[in-house]
């Protein structure tokens, strides 16, 4: 993506924001984990063709974490989510 | 050489007269003058040499696509003559040559073109196979172009600017005019990019009537209009290197004038961008097609009508449009002596333009073009030929204006993606199907008519205007206004060219139509295969100059349709950049604390620590003995304001601390400090600080130097899924810190303040509030140095006031102020970890000794990178932070010297390591392998510079060195 969508600054240049990864859900709770699940966590992507959620941070601005919708053919955003 | 007289659309002043050196010799020109238009007045026609076969190359086409017109000027290489204004005392030399330039030694490669077949480079020298190791370097040197003196400082300054717009307009010709005025009547924010030195396009060399105006009064009219709109931004000598994903536009400026700037990076996002990029003419194709004196009609048009300078003697046309006869009529107004006007075409020229020629007698030859010239670096005779029964006549002349009609220069549309076709009515290749909100309009879409082309670029402006939301429909207006009659140039190359061994399809390359028939007889028809076995369009002017003719010639030799042939995308940038503009100004950009002039005073010497300038030390004593001892003995001050510092509040604010300090967050006593770690996933050490608990829901916390930034990011992101309550300030920047550290510490400090210091009322670990030298403040008794140690926080511009109050509290004690140097050593000496130093993505909070942080027995928090350590806990091999002292008294090894076993096992590296006053040796910690982590242990380092076989020898010791109870600090 060349710009996000920020849920609080809106429409910026994709240099301002830090990815944080698909979203996979909190990590589980740590009673019976094992480390194989723990590092898919922590650590596993989807990277599916098409419509993926995703965390950004827009740390060179007001410095929410939201989640953002993008298209992985096009590489647009396609809907951001609330900020956090 | 005299000018001729000047026309309207002159743009010398010759009032003002310029000298310059060419080839070490002295000329003299005009302001307004290009190096290449100044030269040519002079009577200097070859300018360079071109790669491959070392021919005499001249101007061409004024716009400097391509190697041909690249000269050095003042030790920069590379550059174009056609677009460089001539400076006073500016140098400039031709490249590429050996010898001289006008007598090239190199030129024998010309003799040897036959030996030289298309892709001669792969085929020839590997058979046998040792051959090709001895003609590597030296087809290596001869390759490429201009030399560039590492040694020089060239000085350049470079600039950048990030701008945003509703359009963005490519080109301000006559449609790029039109189409930023209509957008911004409607309201929308415009940028016009133009590469040229002024607005106009191709209206600003010509008189032809437009709305009842010369051309170049109408430009002048529009370009007025243009600038009196608020919201129109004009950009002249900008390139662009390209569009990008969402409408990004990058280009590049060159400064001018007063600029301080030589280039300026620019990177434009846009809501919609217009394309109006006008036209390139195409290269007529024939022998010797590429001699100095064969020009393109608009080079000859605006060397007349821009600069005064003739192109010749005895100028013959070979042209296949009307604008090149509208150029020859004009030089012809001026003087200028042209012998013949020969057209490709059979039909379609402008009925008065040939009546105006008539009037003239300057003889019109319909279905005629150039086939060959005689002579090297002068023209003196060209060869016309008949194209349909090829009857041939021989005319003395010294210039050629040719061309093959022209072209849509869609080599910057082509980077958004826009692939094009071939359209018969107008013979260019143009984009079929564009990206989103891009258009292309203007000249380029085949338009003749100046009316037609100028509605076009309103009607595109308004287009591009309404995809940012503006409302357009009050002012549209007719697109097309007059009856376009198309009459293309449909020939590929000259008839009577034989096998066109010296007809050059690609000037920067020198392929040649010979070498284009030998790639499709090698199987390389297709234009993607062709144009990297044969070499066109690969160089400097990327396709300019090829443009279609290498998809009209292949279409043409292997007789299929024309559709099949389509011109390749072109790579940015589009235009030959400076890597220095790329780069960047690269400004060093720093904070410093509100201590600087502080320490400064005292005589600080500076270093860089991530966007800091700290001080390291305040004598040329590198190992700051005396820093080092004054604080173990007496008292010492250091300026710590570089510490991250938070209040987090809130009913959750416990709850987020609980999740990203690995520590056990409860318990908080009141009036105390907590050593808090945080953790990463994998349970490395992200940070450490302090915390403590100001009050309900209200708590403060540190950070190491210069992690502030990443450490708020982590406390959102490690609660993003939760709904806690909670907020955090960055307090970083509000307050200074100033470390007192020494067994008179506490003595200095109790004159300033207004509690009491006893160590029963204000014990190790305690943090306070208190009123020192007049301010508020809090004071934190931390352990890092091994000293009895006061920490004060306190409003930043009241720093400066206390570190000198401080100063003379503490004259009496002899107190001075130590700096990060120093600071090392002393914590080195208590083995405390310092973030980034001993930790790194291999070693866990077990590994560098730190478990006591853990709170193993907390299940409810999720502790970042608890479940870590629980996994990690018994693994076997894992690396382990000792402490070590070494053998030789005389030996220091330095940070990063690694570990070595069984003479070539690396198995750690030396995090920290100084030389011990008290010890009287060098010391430090190591992470090593757990097999060498014991007590006793012999270790060897192995350092660069060391010979291969030698080590530095030490012995792993307990920690820490000094102090072991911690009697001092608790003090």
């Amino acid at each position: 993506m060349y710009t996000i969508t920020c849920p609080i600054c809106g429409k910026r240049n994709q240099k301002e924001f830090r990815y944080g990864n698909e979203d996979v859900g909190p990590m589980p709770s740590y009673e019976n984990l094992t480390p194989e699940k723990y590092l898919e966590n922590l650590y596993s992507n989807g990277n599916h063709a098409g419509v993926q959620k995703e965390w950004w941070c827009h740390r060179q601005g007001c410095g929410t974490w939201f989640k953002v919708e993008r298209n992985t053919l096009t590489n647009l955003q396609v809907k951001t989510g609330e900020a956090k | 050489m005299k000018r001729l007289r000047q026309p309207l659309t002159t743009l010398i002043d010759e009032s003002q007269k310029i000298t310059f050196k060419w080839q070490k010799k002295s000329f003299s020109g005009f302001q307004g003058d290009t190096l290449a238009t100044a030269l040519h007045a002079s009577g200097v026609k070859t300018i360079s040499r071109s790669l491959k076969y070392h021919r005499p190359r001249g101007l061409y086409s004024l716009d400097g696509e391509g190697v041909s017109t690249m000269v050095e000027v003042d030790k920069l290489p590379n550059t174009r003559a056609e677009t460089t204004p001539i400076e006073n005392g500016m140098t400039a030399i031709a490249q590429n040559y050996k010898g001289s330039l006008n007598f090239d030694l190199m030129g024998i490669n010309d003799k040897l073109s036959h030996f030289m077949s298309a892709g001669f480079y792969y085929r020839m020298f590997h058979k046998p196979a040792f051959l090709w190791n001895k003609v590597i370097d030296p087809i290596r040197n001869a390759a490429g172009t201009g030399k560039l003196d590492i040694t020089h400082d060239y000085g350049k300054k470079v600039e950048e600017r990030y701008l945003h717009t509703d359009v963005c307009v490519i080109g301000g010709g006559p449609a790029g005019m039109m189409a930023a005025i209509a957008a911004a009547k409607s309201g929308a924010r415009v940028i016009l990019l133009e590469r040229r030195n002024a607005l106009g396009g191709f209206y600003n060399w010509r008189i032809a009537k437009v709305n009842g105006l010369p051309a170049i009064k109408r430009a002048e009219e529009l370009a007025n209009e243009v600038r009196s709109t608020s919201n129109i931004s004009v950009m002249e000598n900008t390139f662009v290197m390209g569009i990008w994903g969402e409408r990004q536009v990058t280009a590049f400026q060159k400064g001018t004038g007063d600029d301080p700037f030589f280039e300026q990076y620019i990177e434009i996002m846009a809501n919609a961008v217009v394309s109006a990029t006008g036209c390139l003419e195409r290269p007529l194709i024939f022998e010797h097609n590429d001699r100095p004196g064969v020009m393109q009609s608009d080079c000859a048009h605006r060397l007349v009508h821009q600069y005064g300078v003739s192109p010749g003697k005895q100028l013959v046309f070979s042209t296949g449009d009307n604008l090149s006869l509208e150029a020859a009529l004009d030089l012809a107004k001026m003087g200028v002596n042209i012998a013949l006007v020969a057209d490709s075409r059979l039909t379609g020229h402008d009925p008065k333009l040939m009546e105006e020629l008539n009037k003239r007698n300057i003889p019109f030859w319909k279905n005629y073009a150039v086939s060959r010239v005689w002579g090297k670096a002068t023209i003196k005779k060209a060869r016309l030929t008949d194209i349909k029964t090829l009857a041939s006549v021989t005319v003395k002349c010294d210039t050629i204006v040719a061309n093959a009609g022209r072209s849509a220069d869609v080599r910057i549309i082509s980077t958004a993606g826009a692939k094009v076709r071939y359209n018969k009515a107008t013979g260019f290749f143009i984009p079929e199907v564009l990206p989103e909100n891009i258009f292309f309009t203007g000249r380029a879409t085949g338009l003749e008519k100046n009316r037609n082309i100028e509605a076009s670029g309103y009607q595109s402006g308004l287009d591009a205007a309404q995809t940012s939301g503006f409302d357009t429909d009050g002012f549209r207006k007719d697109k097309c206004l007059e009856k376009e009659t198309y009459s293309p140039c449909l020939i590929a190359h000259s008839p009577h060219i034989g096998k066109g061994e010296k007809s050059f399809v690609c000037f920067d390359e020198d392929a040649t139509y010979k070498t284009i028939v030998q790639g499709v007889q090698a199987g390389m028809e297709r234009p993607d295969l062709a144009k990297r076995f044969v070499s066109v369009g690969l160089g400097a002017g990327q396709s300019a100059l090829p443009g279609s003719n290498l998809s009209l010639l292949l279409s043409e030799i292997t007789g299929k349709d024309i559709n099949g042939f389509c011109p390749t995308t072109v790579r940015p940038p589009v235009e030959p950049v400076s890597l220095d503009t790329l780069a960047g100004a690269n400004h060093a950009i720093f904070k410093v604390t509100p201590l600087y002039d502080n320490l400064m005073k005292s005589g600080a010497f500076m270093q860089r620590m991530g966007i800091w300038k700290r001080a390291k030390y305040f004598s040329d004593d590198k190992n700051c003995r005396d820093e080092i001892n004054n604080v173990r003995s007496n008292v010492g001050i250091t300026d710590v304001s570089t510490l991250g510092k938070f209040r987090i509040f809130g009913p959750d604010a416990k709850k987020v601390l609980e999740r990203i300090y690995i520590n056990a967050v409860s318990g908080f006593k009141e009036g105390k400090l907590k050593y808090v770690v945080a953790l990463t996933g994998d349970g490395c050490l992200l940070d450490d600080g302090v915390a403590a608990q100001l009050g309900k829901n209200d708590y403060l916390f540190t950070t190491s130097s210069g992690h502030a930034a990443k450490v708020i990011e982590w406390f959102r992101f490690h609660s993003r899924y939760e709904n806690w309550a909670y907020n955090m300030v960055n307090l970083t920047d509000y307050y200074s810190g100033i470390n007192i550290a020494g067994p008179n510490s506490r003595k200095v400090l109790g004159k300033l303040v207004d509690i009491d210091l006893s160590n029963e009322a204000f014990p190790a670990n305690g943090i306070r509030k208190a009123v020192i030298n007049g301010v508020s403040a809090w004071l934190m008794r931390v352990g890092f140095v091994g000293e009895l140690a006061y920490e004060i926080h306190l409003p930043a511009s009241t720093a400066t006031s206390l570190w000198d109050a401080l100063l003379e509290a503490g004259r009496e004690f002899n107190i001075q102020p130590f700096g990060q140097e120093a600071q090392f050593t002393l914590r080195l000496e208590k083995a405390h970890v310092i973030i980034g130093q001993e930790t790194e993505s291999r070693v866990n909070l077990l590994d560098v000794g730190m478990g006591f942080a853990w709170a193993r027995q907390d299940t409810e928090h999720q502790k970042v990178g608890a479940y870590a350590l629980k996994v990690a806990e018994n693994q076997p091999d894992r690396l382990k932070l000792v402490g070590f002292t070494v053998d030789d008294p005389e030996k220091v090894p330095g940070d990063g010297a690694v570990i070595v076993a069984d003479q070539n096992d690396v198995i750690g590296n030396i995090c920290s390591c100084r030389k011990s006053e008290i010890l009287g040796k060098a010391f430090g910690i190591a992470l090593v392998d757990e097999s060498l982590s014991d007590i006793g242990s012999r270790l060897e380092f192995f350092e660069d510079g060391m010979d291969i076989n030698d080590r530095i020898l030490a012995t792993v010791c307990k920690t820490p060195f000094y102090d072991p109870k911690g009697l001092k600090q608790k003090a």
